[in-house]
């Protein structure tokens, strides 16, 4: 029988989840360890951001059980199909988070929170591809970054490699 | 109270630190360059000489720009920045990109970086998305470049995180080598006294690769005069041998998605072999590839050609013809092109030397010693 806890999101939904998917987090891991995780455990993260925390955090789980059920006979198959429904199911995932960014950066600050580097590098990858090509306006607006630049600075710094910024 | 929702939370909500630069360390140096001007706290992270070493090991080589380096056979003096979008070569800037002080000559480009060296056996270090040169202070104090023959190439010691240079200046009369090592991080050379061979001795040619860190030379046995690959290991700083596929002709060597790798023509040149050694310690070869040559319009032979990689394919120069064509290896579509600056200068007159390395966003400005930048025949800078 596996063992559930209770995490509390920061607008009070409770989320069932058994102790194997959610020791992925280092954080809730070592709250565990240490006895404190009595009852429910609150967490500083919205219930729209922990849902996608959870589905990140079963499937990672899923694909850790089933490799250890798998006998050598036919694995190298079967890994290359499993590795084809990771990448899907992943590819599935990017994009919904690729959809709404506001999602996508809370998530990013609850992986950092909950320390989960497996998805807090998956998720900074994701960013990085989106922002490849994008010019430093957009990425102000995008993080929210004030230009601390006078206009001459500014147009300094572009002049240096004024290449870069060609389409 | 009233929430709005439409707004995002984000929007209000800044990134830490830690993951603003884990992000920064994956993106390409085309996207640095740019982003350098998107506040100050940026603009420190990306020229810090750490931060391109570390982006330089973690982002996706695919998406980098591609420095290819080709030259005339006789000197520069002005160098030239070319894109290929996957259709055409054109010039970057209508401009020189840099004008070198000296007259000279490619040496080899590696690892971002494009090696200069002057009639007089000066070395200038350049790194042509920088646009900033180098000069290298000299390994000998005398002016002795007549009677030396020079060889040097460049690697990246990963357990103390610097570039180096290895040089090697051999007397011409005299039985009498120098070989030295210039590190980066210190602008400066160390004498080694070791020999420059740990175990026999190999002569080397002038085609050279880097990979792994470190450089390899096309080489000869001075005993049995066989052909077999020369590296300097730059973490040990001394050279050794590389195991070579023994083909018993000759091939091309080449940087291959950060890999060696040798093409090999066949007999009557109608397909072309492609190996990758895909365990440097252990000295493992594998074909990666069999490409027939029959969808080029001439073939061109081993002798005839200079061979580079882009992209996702093999870029080819034909050396009497001036043709420039990319073989793309993953839609075995071939792409002839005119290439601006080949195009307007004389026949013949290129060498056989062409070397192509991923870009460095890597800034000498936190060196010492940056000459007045402002100098090869063509760079081309592919951009993806």
């Amino acid at each position: 029988m596996a063992i559930m806890y209770a995490l509390k999101s920061s607008d009070n939904e409770i989320f069932e989840v058994e102790q194997k998917v959610i020791e992925q987090s280092e954080t809730i891991k070592k709250m565990i360890e240490d006895g404190a995780a009595t009852g429910e455990i609150p967490l500083q993260v919205s219930s729209k951001t922990l849902a996608k925390v959870l589905e990140w955090c079963k499937q990672r789980q899923h694909k850790t059980v089933e490799n250890e059920n798998d006998d050598n006979k036919g694995k190298r198959k079967k890994e290359r199909d499993e590795d084809d429904d990771i990448k899907e199911w992943e590819n599935k995932f990017s994009d919904e988070l690729k959809a709404d960014k506001d999602v996508l950066f809370d998530l990013l600050l609850a992986s950092n929170y909950l320390d989960l580097p497996a998805l807090l590098s998956f998720l900074c990858q994701l960013v990085a591809d989106m922002v490849a090509g994008k010019m430093p306006e957009e990425i102000r607006r995008m993080f929210n970054i004030e230009n601390d630049f006078t206009p001459e600075e500014e147009k300094a710094i572009t002049a240096e490699h004024g290449w870069a910024f060609q389409p | 109270m009233e929430v709005s929702k439409s707004l995002g939370v984000s929007r209000t909500k800044h990134i830490p630190a830690d993951i603003g630069y884990d992000i920064l360390r994956r993106l390409p140096a085309i996207s640095l360059l740019r982003f350098r001007s998107v506040c100050k706290n940026w603009l420190n992270i990306i020229d810090n000489p750490s931060f391109a070493i570390v982006n330089r090991s973690t982002r996706t080589v695919a998406e980098d720009p591609q420095i290819l380096a080709t030259t005339r056979l006789t000197t520069v003096k002005t160098v030239h920045t070319l894109t290929y979008d996957g259709y055409v070569i054109k010039e970057t800037d209508q401009n020189p990109t840099l004008q070198l002080d000296d007259d000279c000559y490619i040496d080899h480009a590696a690892y971002g970086f494009i090696i200069f060296r002057t009639l007089d056996g000066r070395l200038l270090l350049c790194n042509p998305l920088r646009r900033e040169v180098l000069a290298l202070p000299p390994l000998q104090q005398s002016n002795v470049s007549k009677v030396f023959k020079l060889e040097c190439g460049t690697g990246f010691d990963s357990t103390t995180n610097t570039y180096k240079i290895v040089c090697m200046m051999k007397n011409l009369f005299l039985p009498e080598t120098t070989l030295g090592v210039y590190t980066l991080s210190t602008h400066s050379w160390r004498i080694l006294s070791s020999p420059p061979t740990s175990s026999g001795c190999l002569e080397l040619t002038g085609e050279k690769v880097s990979a792994y860190g470190d450089m390899h030379w096309m080489a000869r046995c001075c005993t049995t005069k066989s052909m077999m690959i020369g590296s300097f290991d730059f973490r040990k700083e001394k050279f050794k041998k590389t195991a070579a596929p023994n083909f018993g002709c000759h091939y091309h060597m080449i940087n291959l998605k950060e890999s060696l790798a040798v093409i090999k023509f066949s007999a009557n040149n109608e397909q072309i072999e492609i190996w990758v050694m895909n365990d440097y310690e252990r000295g493992r070869w594998v074909r990666e590839k069999i490409v027939s040559t029959r969808l080029w319009v001439r073939e061109p032979t081993v002798d005839d050609i200079c061979i580079g990689a882009c992209d996702d394919g093999l870029i080819f120069l034909k050396r009497d013809s001036l043709q420039v064509f990319v073989h793309n290896l993953k839609t075995n579509r071939i792409r002839y092109m005119d290439h601006p600056v080949i195009a307007g200068g004389p026949k013949k007159s290129w060498s056989e030397l062409m070397f192509n390395c991923t870009g460095n966003v890597l800034s000498f400005r936190n060196f010492n010693n940056i000459s007045p930048s402002l100098p090869l025949n063509t760079i081309s800078i592919f951009l993806s």
